[in-house]
């Protein structure tokens, strides 16, 4: 009877709650998002709730005045999971904020399509797999901080293109090649790069940039 | 010797009546007192079916009449069989033999053989005179409605082999006291008393233990409690057929139960033993009871045990199993595999967790399965493709809903071809449904709902001819609805609701759906297609559900040959037309009528007859103009929605006119119409209420007192009117009340004290932007439950109080759940919501408003510092305490509230440092400290860094994000605590000096002052935020 009752609950609140489904593209995203992290110890992925029209009202998440997603807050929050390429459906987005988590699997090369993008904070997570090459398209980018990952491969040389980033840190990873030194590249202080397998700056014309890779 | 010569003479006298009577025939057996005995036995009788018609005395041979059997030689009746119909059926009354047992019938002395069986005798006793039939062996009462004692004499029946007293399952008035009359009947195997009160018969078992005889023992709902665990010697252990159904013992299970190790049949259906169950030599439960075909023990927890389920591998014969409602947690799906003779299991309401073993398919004998309700996991498709390969598969009932399987519905499923039902609801079962499944000619009911079934619905659907249920609901059903589904004449139930159907729907496919009463089909995208304008349907239906269907832009004129309807719901179905008049005389019992969001016109009608009582009505998000007429309140409706429309006029007639009796309402949303006047004071006949919402409107005048004295009142919303005056007390007083919402009006005066707040349910209280002003008083802190309080843009003055740890939601100590204020399952379920502000923008929260923590006091008068017992709010989501006179530092405990999303301290006279500790705030995603007098370094963090200038700009701080960098190097956390007081005492002189200055220059002005503290704080926060506005335009044009 308990379980009957249940089921009854759960229909009718399955009833009540499906009458708006998400239309929004950008709900879709995050709801996306939220499906692929498979846990969620603090809970702070509860009020994400797809039946609502936007996701704006969503904790963690902040929306323009147009209803646009333009921040995700998800830093320091235990989640679990992995990313998927639905995430480059926040045109909008201006601030993707997921460090200190446990989130494993590689970074989207989708997260390229983020235009609007200044800060890309994954730091002290699980990602593994190579920084994606796209993430040159992200003209208005000026955090990038993917330390203390497993992170492997060279550090693309498209990311020299990144005229306005202003802080870049890539350390403890397995990173290999060598380091540029083109662009912002010329600020960025040795620490952003330690404890990786680099093989110091780049020697541009004599070696090439993923040497000893 | 004594008996044989009786029985010479007997056949003398009665062959010397045969002589005498030249009337009767030589070949007529029938003893002649005892016809007239039997004569005299029907006169009492209604016989309205003429069943014994052939008893007249017009027939003399009474050993032909219906039901006699005499003896061959003497001519003596020795059997009477007058079993009435199956009370079950249809119309059985009519055909049962009435009234009462004459007497008479004693003259049968020969008799031996009794069944007056499903009839009915009024609840008249069982007659005593029963007992005197000597040489009775069987005695069948069952089912005929006697009523009362259960005669001793009975007892005296000594050559009784068999007696039926069962009275079915309703439990007979009058007590039995005793057994013991039954300790006599020394032959009897086979005694029946169902539905008797034996709870006083507490020597019920000591008097079946002294029966040697017998064979079956159907004891259902005797209403026995007392049952021994041990016997110390078992006589009767030939028992073949135990039934102690329905007799709650709620003890432990008796062990001696299992040393009957001859039977066949065990029912201890809802006896409520428990376990555990002793091993007894070596073992337990069920090994010994080989013989065991039939074994239902459902509600009983001794079966939760593995070593009890372990015996059940003994039972190799078994037939039918039904271990429903037991608890179960133990695996046991695996025992089954080798009872190839089993034709019925029923598992269903455990908690059985295991993997569905496959095997289970191989079982062709199997004809009813029922797994409902437990959380076995697994893929149902190897065991479906098994039960299709049997070679001629027998099962008619399936049922496997509410669990946990997947996979799909494999191709051949329609080999099952004796299916009746076929349920796998509530499951997560994905792929399509066969085209196979229309060979299920006898299908009755398919549920399917509750899936992730894909695909279209097969064409085939047309063949199942039997098919009564249709429930495919909340799945991925694309494509379009069927035309064949139009052939299901006998279907009475459709229901496809929440699917991704699409395309039009034509009068065939409703062609010969001449048994439909319900159609549930909402929330699809389906159009519906009539190609004439007087479509009428051929049925007649109770539940019409099509929301979400496109059905306009014109009303749909064929529902008004639908006057059975119950529940109608045409909601957001795009009709764009003026409401026809004949609708609301069309219907009578609608109990749920929902035609909102659509653009229906017209005014609403003072007739509501078309209602039942209890109704919910939901006209919302219409284009419905004109008063809302006094006779709505005598409706009896529950729910009204009629928010959203152009209704005018005053509430006066609604709420006040011709109240004799208090209204059914609960949920009343009048909110966004046009409605004007006065809240009238009339609420003493609607106590019922739970609901309110009057937003959005254009009253005026005071709120009624009375509002705060309806006891069920969960949720006020007067929002955005011109309500003025003074906010009555007995709202914040009112012990059910969990939401007020009276934002945007001009109320005035002080916020009530509140006198005995300990017990509100207070969750969420509104009173932004009014006029209210005075100190926020300290009894708002027993607002315990309170988890959004926002008294922004009045005029409120004095300090904060520091009493905020008594918030036990806002401080993290209690968790909140869903605000359910109104709920009718599968109709409306009204959920507590609001419009909030936070983030510099507003939003309606309902599903989610009960996770929402936020202080909002901005746009006040406030003054003094912030307590550091603010900081204590460690559930608090949003604080907004800008736009007041707040002076002092931030609390450096600012840092654990790490829940804080939203924080606005922006437009106050702050100073001091931003504590470092903020930098642990790392859910912060908006943040305002503009406009204050903060100075030194902003703290470095991930989250402070990423906001913009704007949040940090008017003061004197420096570092990133500001152009502005520091003089000093970066400091750590450590360090920036130590250089506060040094740069403190850097500009202590400034500050003096400055202070001196102003005190001395402006003492003419500020003296009078000095004297009223509410004057000197609402001056100096006066002069302060011009001075602010002035700054901030400057920011503006610069």
């Amino acid at each position: 009877m308990a379980s009957f009752t249940f089921s009854v609950f759960i229909l009718s609140l399955l009833l009540s709650l499906t009458r708006i489904l998400c239309t929004n593209s950008e709900g879709n995203a995050l709801h996306a998002l939220r499906s692929k992290l498979s846990s969620d110890p603090k809970n702070v992925l509860q009020s994400w709730d797809p039946t609502l029209v936007n996701p704006c009202t969503w904790f963690h998440v902040t929306c323009d005045s147009n209803n646009h997603v333009i921040r995700l807050d998800l830093g320091n929050s235990n989640i679990s999971g992995s990313l998927g390429s639905e995430l480059g459906e926040l045109k909008h987005l201006q601030y993707l904020e997921l460090y200190l988590n446990n989130i494993e699997g590689k970074i989207p090369k989708e997260l390229g399509n983020l235009k609007n993008l200044v800060s890309m904070d994954l730091y002290g997570n699980k990602f593994q797999g190579e920084i994606p090459k796209s993430l040159s398209k992200l003209k208005s980018l000026r955090f990038l901080r993917l330390n203390n990952n497993k992170l492997s491969g060279p550090i693309p040389r498209e990311l020299t293109s990144l005229s306005n980033l202003k802080v870049f840190d890539v350390s403890n990873n397995n990173l290999c090649g060598t380091i540029p030194i083109d662009g912002p590249f010329t600020n960025f202080p040795m620490e952003s790069f330690e404890n990786n397998v680099l093989n110091g700056p780049e020697l541009q014309g004599l070696v090439s940039y993923d040497f000893g890779c | 010797m004594k008996t044989s010569s009786l029985f010479f003479l007997l056949i003398i006298s009665s062959l010397c009546i045969n002589c005498l009577s030249n009337t009767i025939p030589k070949w007529v057996l029938c003893v002649d007192n005892e016809r007239l005995a039997l004569l005299q036995f029907k006169k009492d009788l209604i016989d309205d079916s003429n069943r014994l018609s052939s008893w007249s005395s017009s027939n003399v041979d009474c050993c032909k009449w219906a039901g006699i059997v005499c003896d061959n030689f003497t001519g003596h009746v020795q059997e009477l069989h007058l079993q009435g119909p199956d009370p079950l059926l249809e119309e059985a009354s009519t055909r049962m033999l009435a009234r009462n047992i004459n007497p008479s019938l004693l003259s049968l002395k020969q008799l031996k053989y009794l069944d007056l069986s499903c009839n009915d005798f009024q609840a008249t006793e069982i007659p005593s005179f029963l007992g005197s039939f000597r040489y009775l062996r069987y005695l069948n009462l069952s089912m005929s409605q006697f009523y009362g004692r259960v005669p001793h004499q009975l007892g005296n029946l000594t050559m009784l082999t068999s007696l039926d007293l069962g009275n079915g399952p309703w439990l007979s008035n009058v007590p039995v006291n005793s057994l013991h009359w039954l300790s006599g009947l020394r032959l009897l195997q086979h005694l029946d008393m169902s539905g008797y009160d034996l709870n006083r018969a507490s020597d019920w078992i000591q008097v079946i233990n002294n029966l040697p005889s017998l064979v079956e023992l159907h004891l259902p709902s005797c209403n026995l409690t007392q049952i021994p665990n041990h016997l110390s010697e078992l006589n009767f252990t030939s028992l073949t057929v135990l039934d102690l159904s329905y007799n709650i013992f709620n003890s432990l299970m008796p062990t001696w139960i299992f040393r009957l190790n001859k039977l066949v049949s065990l029912d201890l259906t809802r006896c409520l033993f428990y376990g555990p169950v002793p091993p007894n030599f070596g073992v337990s439960g069920f090994h010994n009871m080989t013989n065991l075909k039939i074994l239902r023990v459902p509600e009983n927890d001794f079966m939760n045990s593995s070593s009890v389920l372990n015996g059940l591998l003994s039972l190799t014969n078994l037939v039918s199993i039904d271990i429903s409602t037991c608890n179960l947690s133990p695996s046991i799906l695996g025992s089954f595999q080798n009872m190839s003779s089993l034709v019925s299991i029923d598992l269903s309401q455990n908690l059985i967790t295991e993997v569905l073993p496959d095997s289970i398919g191989n079982l062709c004998n199997l004809r009813y399965v029922d797994l409902r309700s437990n959380h076995i996991i697994g893929n149902v498709s190897v065991l479906l493709n098994n039960l299709c390969d049997c070679d001629s598969p027998k099962l008619e009932y399936l049922a496997f809903s509410a669990n946990r399987l997947f996979g799909h519905l494999p191709d051949q499923l329609g080999h099952l071809k004796n299916l009746i039902t076929f349920d796998v609801a509530f499951n997560f079962i994905s792929g399509t449904v066969p085209d196979s499944i229309g060979k299920w000619s006898s299908l009755k009911e398919l549920m399917l709902n509750v899936n992730l079934i894909s695909g279209s619905l097969p064409n085939t659907i047309g063949n199942l001819t039997s098919l009564n249920k249709l429930e495919i609901s909340f799945n991925k059903f694309n494509g379009s609805l069927p035309v064949s589904i139009g052939k299901l004449q006998k279907l009475e139930y459709l229901s496809v609701h929440h699917n991704l159907l699409t395309g039009d729907v034509t009068e065939d496919h409703f062609a010969n759906l001449t048994s439909l009463t319900t159609l549930w089909a909402e929330t699809n995208t389906l159009t519906l297609k009539l190609s004439v304008d007087n479509w009428v349907p051929p049925f007649n239906l109770d539940v019409l559900r099509i929301g979400y269907w496109n059905l306009g832009p014109r009303f749909p004129s064929w529902l008004r040959s639908q006057g059975n309807l119950t529940d109608l719901d045409i909601a957001n179905s795009g009709i764009s037309d003026a409401m026809p008049s004949w609708f609301w005389i069309s219907f009578s019992n609608i109990v749920f009528l929902n035609i909102s969001n659509n653009g229906i016109r017209g005014r609403l009608v003072g007739n509501l007859s078309i209602l039942e009582p209890n109704a919910v009505v939901d006209l919302s998000n219409n284009l419905f103009e004109g008063p809302i007429f006094g006779q709505y309140n005598e409706a009896g409706i529950a729910l009204l929605d009629l928010s959203n429309n152009n209704l005018s006029g005053s509430l006066e007639d609604f709420l006040c006119s011709k109240l004799e009796q208090d209204t059914q309402l609960k949920v009343l949303d009048l909110s966004s119409n046009k409605l004007i006047g006065v809240i009238p004071d009339c609420w003493m006949n609607w106590q019922a209420l739970s609901v309110v919402n009057l937003g959005n409107n254009n009253l005026s005048g005071r709120i009624p007192h009375s509002v705060g004295n309806l006891s069920s009142l969960q949720s006020f919303n007067v929002r955005s009117n011109r309500l003025s005056g003074q906010l009555p007390a007995s709202l914040l007083n009112s012990k059910s009340l969990q939401i007020i919402e009276l934002s945007e009006n001009e109320l005035t005066g002080r916020i009530p004290l509140l006198i005995n707040g300990e017990d509100t349910k207070l969750k969420l209280l509104s009173l932004r932007s009014n006029k209210l002003e005075g100190q926020l008083p300290n009894e708002l802190c027993r607002l315990t439950l309170i988890q959004i309080l926002d008294l922004a843009h009045n005029n409120l003055s004095g300090t904060l109080p520091t009493c905020f740890v008594n918030f036990s939601i806002m401080s993290g100590k209690q968790q909140s759940s869903v605000i359910v204020l109104y709920d009718v399952p599968f109709q409306v379920q009204v959920i507590g919501s609001a419009l909030l502000v936070t983030k510099g923008r507003e939003f309606e929260y309902s599903t989610i408003l009960y996770l929402v923590t936020t202080l909002d006091l901005s746009g006040n008068k406030l003054t003094g510092s912030i307590p550091k017992e603010v900081t204590g709010l460690l559930g608090l989501r949003w604080l907004n305490l800008s736009g007041n006179c707040l002076t002092g530092k931030i609390p450096d405990e600012i840092g654990k509230m790490t829940l804080l999303e939203s924080l606005d301290l922006s437009v106050n006279r702050l100073d001091g440092k931003i504590p470092w500790s903020m930098s642990r705030l790392t859910t912060l995603n908006w943040l305002n400290v503009s406009f204050n007098k903060f100075t030194g370094q902003i703290p470095m963090s991930t989250q402070l860094q990423s906001f913009n200038e704007s949040s940090f700009m008017g003061n004197e701080l420096c570092g990133p994000p500001l152009a502005k960098l520091c003089i000093n190097k970066t400091v750590s956390p450590d360090e920036g605590e130590q250089n506060d007081d040094e740069s403190d005492q850097l500009k202590w002189g400034f500050v003096i000096s400055i202070v001196l200055g102003f005190i001395i220059g402006f003492w003419g002005v500020v003296g009078p002052l000095i004297a009223s503290k509410l004057w000197r704080s609402a001056y100096f926060c006066f002069l302060y935020k011009m001075w602010l506005k002035i700054r901030i335009m400057y920011h503006v044009i610069t």
